[in-house]
């Protein structure tokens, strides 16, 4: 690989880095403040939601539904499990 | 029939970065380090579990990958959704404490999950999630 394609290589997956921690916070903070989050990547709002998009397949805003659904699936599941022991 | 798990794989991107993690942050014990030119391989472990044990490896030293699949593999410990693992901890109060301490990254504070399990979470530095529940 020429010298060019391995810098954009590294600083790709150094990107994907900040947008995991990124998708982190939405799951801790609960948050969703696209400015405060796009921010802490070192993006303006519409890279962000770009970026995200294109390394998550969905919004910032479906993801964090989808990943409210799947915690409470998973409660529900283990709530299940247990009740019927 | 008596079988134990006696290892299992976790990815790195740095082996310096890794063992620094899971050895002076984690408080594992160092098992094995094997270097074969450029690539790295650590077995580490709890020392209150000598028999199993985590073997961090280089993705790239997998054969049979294809250069997409191999790019699609970092691009996924990037990200964060490739490799995860599961510990427990007696005091997971001081064991976040130390973690967070020692700049590692969070991704869950300790909760009490409404399944009855009460947890936190961190990334290893290759991106791998570690979630960390209470024993009790």
């Amino acid at each position: 690989m020429c010298l060019s394609l391995q810098i954009a290589a590294r600083e790709h997956l150094r990107e994907l880095a900040l947008l995991r921690r990124v998708r982190d916070r939405i799951d801790r903070d609960r948050t969703l403040d696209v400015e405060v989050l796009a921010h802490s990547a070192g993006m303006t709002a519409g890279q962000f939601l770009r970026r995200f998009r294109d390394a998550y397949g969905q919004s910032p805003h479906a993801y964090q539904r989808a990943a409210q659904a799947v915690r409470d699936g998973r409660t529900l599941t283990i709530r299940r499990v247990l009740e019927t022991r | 029939m008596d079988v134990t798990i006696h290892s299992s794989f976790l990815p790195h991107t740095d082996a310096e970065a890794s063992l620094a993690f899971y050895r002076d942050l984690l408080g594992f014990e160092v098992r094995m380090n094997v270097k074969y030119g450029e690539l790295n391989w650590i077995t580490v472990g709890p020392p209150n579990q000598p028999d199993t044990a985590i073997v961090l490896s280089p993705v790239a030293a997998t054969p049979g990958l294809t250069d997409d699949e191999r790019r699609m593999i970092a691009e996924m410990m990037a990200k964060g959704t490739y490799a995860s693992v599961n510990l427990a901890s007696t005091d997971l109060d001081a064991l976040f404490a130390k973690l967070e301490a020692g700049n590692a990254e969070v991704v869950q504070e300790p909760v009490e999950q409404p399944y009855g399990v009460r947890d936190c979470s961190f990334r290893d530095p290759a991106g791998n999630l570690l979630r960390i529940q209470e024993l009790r």
